[in-house]
């Protein structure tokens, strides 16, 4: 035994834990869900709700025994010690909890049906686990402020609210910007904005994601859905280098809301409003069709301009008149394969785009990074670097179209506008677009394949620290649009190229045992279901695959 | 040119055609209506003729609650077939497709023919006290110089062959189903035109049969001497009418002529649950109209001819004192006198009277084969040629033999 | 063999449980015997000539055709007098477009309505409880922000494929509000099936079709006191 961990039992069960955790932490390590509302891994413990109390004792050394407990203890506060005992669900144990329940609930409205956080309110869940007992009050509740606004993205209900302070936690030491706090004593206290101030920072979502009860709601949710309507996907945000793992919440057409997945090291339980919002411009994009304008080859369908781009690669192979740029959009596994195909047919000026700037957010010590690209690392990881020996980087690509030397270019991706100037394109014969959204080369490029989003599609983005993530189809793709790596296999087939990997999950495995590949291990996040469904959603541990 | 003879058979052709084409049509209306009567149920109701209502406020509100106890489905019936598409199938035969229809009704009107429905009426008389009665004097002159005092029988032909001619006539009506079957080159279709065809040449033998007993007693075919004889009176009240000559034989000529007509129970030929339509599966429009036609025509038709043979014709049973009217009708040889229990009526109250006698049996038949069709369930095909050929035949013809024995000893 | 028969007819070989072996057949064959497996013909004589059943049948329906056609005269005399509806009519079923029956349950599940508050607002909060107990998923709702802050929540749309439901009467018991009910009215038919979506507006112009006391409204449920 060293001095750094401790072993202790949680209902029979030992479990060892480094020093100077809480129980409830170490009951959660054990598999056990201890019920609590305050408590947020994430936050500095408040000890304020009394609802993961527990009955713990102590070991007492001198007289060799279990100290039996004078009262039962909250287990979010108590530091794990060494032999000590906790029961989590005994009959004392479950009193209490229904005690504290029946406290909770003597003020609160039961406004269920128009609250937005029904279905997933821990109030509600813990109320059916642990209560299930009618209100002895016949007075009539106390009336709070409803319907107050925390700045453009949150609606604050008094009348809910439980007091459990994770709002005002999280922006006194997640963001630091101290705008929220509890005024007020008694049953008049409620959570109000710092006067004269603004809640307005650019993770104020967060607050009502960790609001066990519905006294936060999104303005951008409000009344839209009952969450359980909603399908939820795993998935990762784009919305900037650092790939905040989500939950995209949709009905299978359209996407509802965003929300955040833990993601140790990566985005922890936290996620920034514009990701939350990045749906909106998904919903928003002008979808390309499969369009082929070569003299006497018009129209076509998508695997017919798919060969046609296949066999004009094979053309240009060994050539120093092709060019290939790619949008810094593209999934590990499809730019991995990409480069493969390139480097047999010898094409070597091959280089990543500056991609998406207009999104550009600055960069903080929380989440924000400056490159609103999600897979800048993952694809120069991969592969998409010009050939070490005669490869030309995108600057000299650039020059070399301006000369007029670039027959052949292909572009993977819509965000080429911060590079190239689409003037610039018309001294290419061929352009060739692979992209998700319709912009000024499609209607001019000679042919353009319509590609599935990050909604649509299977993928994994590397962020610029080298985790990965994994982000899994969530909506139904529109009509001819095509998977990425299904074309570039297509790709591969026309141009005379044995693919390297028979599947996406073929070519998953391989990119991990890929020696001369800089992306680490997959990353997947993945759900724990502690209790119940509904609870600990958005808080789910992850998991190295 | 007998001029007068012309105007009366013209009387009578209408007086026919007007009773049978209408009852054809009532007929179905009373089909549908007297099932729902007999099922506690409303029955055909919904068509209607609208009605426009002025309202207070202005404007027209049209009624669709005129629809006479549904009386006018007949007559939507009737629209319908008529602007139906008349769809020929491309793989019949057409000319007999065609005509096949025609096979089935015109037997049916014609049988009517020697059927009689009223006796012998003085026109001239009959005429002139009806136009005496609206004061229109010349009227009554001229009918009187047109007419005399010349007795005409109503009866569209009195053939002396009357009752051969009605089987003669009737049995050209397996030509509609055989016709239309085989030409409808449809198996359906062809199933239904044998099964129509052995039903009623079965059929017919015995009914045949079962009518010579009647035969045999009146000694005539005539149906107008068989109309007269039955006025006469057994035992001073009961009328000498065939069913209570023959009864037993009512039930088999009965059964028999139901079966020519091809309804429920004895349905084979159509037979909805097996054959889809039968013989006119293929027919459409105003031609399948046809078909329904006839059978409609046919049930007042069948109920002529029980009339006229086994209830007496227009006679009125009780009103058979000597000199009275009806009496006067079976014995021509009399003096003619328009007397009811003694007392003398104008001439055109016994023939309304007779007539109307007439109508009502008929009326009665049809309904009571109705009765028949919504009561009785349908048989199946060897239960009918069963029935047929090893029940109905050999009674038929034990009847004729020992009615033929009884006649011969008693001396007719 | 000791079986009492008439006793437990059909169960002789049942003992305590179990099935004994059926005993063989006991009869002997003779040469050239028809055994009959089908039941002898049970027809009477005069079943069989049929005439008599025949005369029955047709007795029994001219007595109740002519029963209901002398209860039709009667109601006739009623109705030239205006009294139509007091008098017994010849047929158990009704003119049906004109007339409806009034006697349907209190109880039985029909059309929906919404209740509505005093100012004629639907008392529904769009909470969705309908919608997601609805087996049939024929209930449609989006909901809006209510002027009203109290109010908060309530449906901009809300809308029934009554083709689709079964009447079930979950949503009615779903309801926490009590802003869906379910009348006894069952007259639910269009020529148009865009027109059997009912929608909000729809649904709030009920109007009490059948008031048989003075506290009966649609919907109301007789209660067990």
């Amino acid at each position: 035994m060293t001095t750094d961990s401790v072993t202790l039992t949680i209902d029979g069960n030992s479990v060892t834990v480094p020093k100077g955790t809480k129980v409830i932490d170490a009951a959660r390590e054990a598999g056990k869900n201890i019920p609590h509302f305050c408590y947020h891994p994430g936050l500095p413990v408040d000890g304020n709700c009394r609802m993961c109390i527990s009955d713990i004792r102590t070991w007492n050394p001198r007289a060799e025994k279990h100290m039996p407990a004078r009262r039962p203890a909250v287990a979010c506060w108590v530091d794990a010690e060494e032999n000590m005992q906790v029961f989590t669900d005994t009959p004392e144990v479950k009193k209490a909890r229904a005690s504290v329940m029946e406290f909770l609930l003597i003020n609160h409205p039961i406004d269920c049906p128009i609250c937005d956080k029904a279905g997933e309110c821990m109030l509600q869940d813990y109320y059916m686990l642990h209560d299930r007992a009618p209100s002895k009050l016949r007075e009539e509740k106390v009336h709070k402020p409803r319907l107050v606004p925390f700045g453009k993205r949150i609606v604050y209900n008094g009348e809910r609210c439980i007091l459990c302070s994770r709002c005002t936690r999280f922006t006194t030491h997640v963001t630091k910007t101290h705008e929220l706090g509890i005024v007020n004593r008694g049953d008049r206290a409620i959570v109000e904005v710092l006067e004269g101030g603004d809640f307005a920072n650019a993770y104020t979502d967060n607050v009502a994601d960790i609001c066990p009860v519905g006294a936060l709601t999104k303005t951008d949710f409000r009344f839209k859905k009952r969450v359980w309507f909603l399908k939820h996907t795993d998935s990762v945000c784009g919305g900037c280098s650092r790939n905040c793992n989500t939950v995209v919440d949709h009905d299978g057409s359209e996407v509802i809301r965003i929300m955040p997945r833990e993601r140790a090291g990566v985005n922890d339980w936290w996620m920034c409003n514009e990701g939350r919002d990045l749906y909106k411009e998904h919903a928003a994009l002008a979808r390309p069709a499969a369009t082929l304008r070569i003299d006497g080859l018009e129209g076509g369908t998508a695997s017919s301009i798919t060969t046609w781009v296949g066999e004009k690669l094979a053309e240009y192979k060994k050539s120093d008149a092709a060019a290939v740029l790619v949008s810094p959009w593209i999934s590990n596994e499809e730019a991995w394969l990409l480069s493969f195909l390139l480097g047999k047919l010898k094409i070597g000026h091959l280089d990543v785009m500056t991609g998406r700037t207009e999104g550009a957010l600055p960069a903080d010590d929380l989440l924000h990074t400056d490159d609103p690209n999600p897979n800048r690392a993952g694809a120069i990881a991969a592969g998409i670097v010009p050939d070490k020996k005669a490869g030309k980087g995108i600057d000299e690509i650039k020059a070399a179209i301006e000369a007029g030397e670039i027959e052949f270019l292909l572009l993977w991706g819509p965000h080429f506008g911060n590079d190239l100037d689409p003037e610039l394109l018309s001294k290419v014969a061929t352009v060739v677009q692979i992209t998700d959204e319709h912009d000024a080369v499609s209607d001019a490029a000679a042919a353009v394949l319509p590609l599935r989003t990050w909604a649509e599609r299977d993928g994994t983005w590397t962020n610029f620290e080298g985790h990965t993530s994994r982000f899994r189809r969530s909506l139904r793709p529109p009509a001819g649009a095509l998977d990425g790596f299904d074309l570039l296999m297509q790709l591969c087939a026309a141009a005379g190229v044995k693919s390297p990997a028979k599947s996406l999950r073929d070519a998953r495995k391989k990119l991990k045992q890929d020696p001369d590949s800089d992306v680490r291990a997959i990353v997947d996040g993945k759900f724990t279901f502690p209790e119940q469904s509904a609870l600990y959603r958005h808080t789910s541990g992850a998991r190295e695959v | 040119m007998d001029w007068a003879f012309l105007v009366v058979a013209i009387m009578n052709l209408s007086f026919v055609l007007g009773v049978l084409l209408n009852l054809g049509g009532v007929l179905t209306w009373v089909e549908r209506k007297q099932g729902a009567v007999m099922a506690n149920r409303i029955g055909a109701n919904r068509a209607y003729i609208p009605i426009p209502i002025p309202q207070k406020g202005g404007g027209v509100k049209w009624s669709k609650r005129f629809t006479v106890m549904g009386l006018w489905h007949g007559i939507a019936d009737g629209a319908k077939m008529i602007m139906k598409e008349d769809y020929t199938p491309p793989f019949v035969d057409k000319y007999i497709y065609n005509i096949a229809p025609w096979f089935a009704v015109v037997p049916v009107l014609v049988t009517f023919a020697v059927i009689p429905f009223g006796g012998p009426f003085q026109p001239g008389i009959m005429l002139s006290d009806v136009f005496g009665l609206v004061g229109a004097d010349f009227a009554s002159e001229w009918v009187m110089a047109l007419f005399g005092e010349r007795t005409f029988q109503m009866q569209l032909a009195d053939l002396n062959v009357g009752l051969l001619f009605v089987f003669a006539v009737g049995s050209t009506g397996i030509f509609s189903a055989a016709l239309a079957g085989w030409a409808s080159n449809n198996k359906y279709s062809l199933l239904g035109a044998l099964r129509s065809s052995s039903q009623m040449i079965s059929y017919e033998v015995f009914m045949g049969m079962a009518i010579l007993g009647l035969v045999v007693i009146y000694g005539t075919v005539d149906m107008n001497l068989i109309a007269q004889m039955q006025g006469d009176v057994w035992f001073g009240f009961l009328p000498k009418w065939g069913i209570f000559l023959q009864p037993h034989m009512f039930f088999i000529f009965m059964a028999a002529l139901m079966a020519e007509n091809k309804r429920v129970p004895f349905d084979m030929p159509e037979a909805e649950s097996e054959l889809v339509a039968g013989y006119f599966t293929e027919y459409s429009a105003m031609k399948m109209g046809l078909f329904m036609m006839a059978e409609f025509i046919e049930i007042a038709v069948i109920a002529g001819l029980l009339t006229a043979l086994f209830f007496g014709a227009y006679h009125v049973p009780g009103v058979h004192g000597a000199g009275d009217a009806f009496y006067w009708a079976a014995h021509p040889e009399l003096t003619p006198g328009n007397y009811v229990f003694g007392m003398e009526v104008p001439h055109v109250v016994v023939v309304v009277g007779r007539v109307g006698s007439f109508l009502a049996k008929l009326l009665f038949f049809c309904w009571f084969q109705i009765l028949i069709r919504w009561t009785l369930p349908k048989f199946r095909y060897d239960q009918i040629m069963r029935l047929g050929w090893k029940i109905l035949l050999p009674l038929s013809l034990v009847n004729l033999v020992l009615t033929a024995v009884v006649v011969l000893l008693i001396g007719g | 063999m000791g079986t009492q028969r008439g006793k437990n007819k059909g169960f002789e070989n049942l003992v305590d449980g179990q099935v004994l072996p059926q005993p063989a057949y006991q009869g002997e064959f003779t040469e050239g015997e028809i055994v009959q497996y089908y039941n002898p013909e049970s027809m009477t004589w005069a079943e069989r000539i049929y005439l008599p059943y025949v005369l029955a049948g047709l007795g029994l329906t001219a007595k109740v055709f002519l029963r209901n056609m002398v209860t039709w005269f009667v109601w006739l005399t009623y109705w030239v007098r205006g009294k139509g509806a007091e008098a017994k009519r010849g047929a158990t079923t009704i003119y049906y477009p004109h007339e409806m029956r009034p006697d349907f349950s209190p109880v039985n599940r029909g059309k929906h309505i919404l209740t509505m508050r005093d100012n004629d607002d639907p008392q529904c909060v769009a909470c969705y409880m309908c919608a997601t107990a609805c087996p049939a998923f024929c209930i449609h709702i989006v909901a809006g922000e209510h002027p009203d802050p109290a109010i908060e929540k309530y449906p901009v749309r809300f809308d029934i494929e009554i083709d689709k439901c079964i009447f079930c009467g979950y949503c009615e018991e779903a309801c926490p509000v009590d802003a869906i009910r379910l009348t006894t009215d069952v007259h639910l038919v269009d020529y148009k099936r865009e027109r059997m979506v009912y929608d909000r507006e729809y649904l709030l112009t009920w109007k009490p079709t059948y008031v048989e006391e003075e506290h009966v409204y649609p919907g109301d449920r007789p209660r067990k006191s």
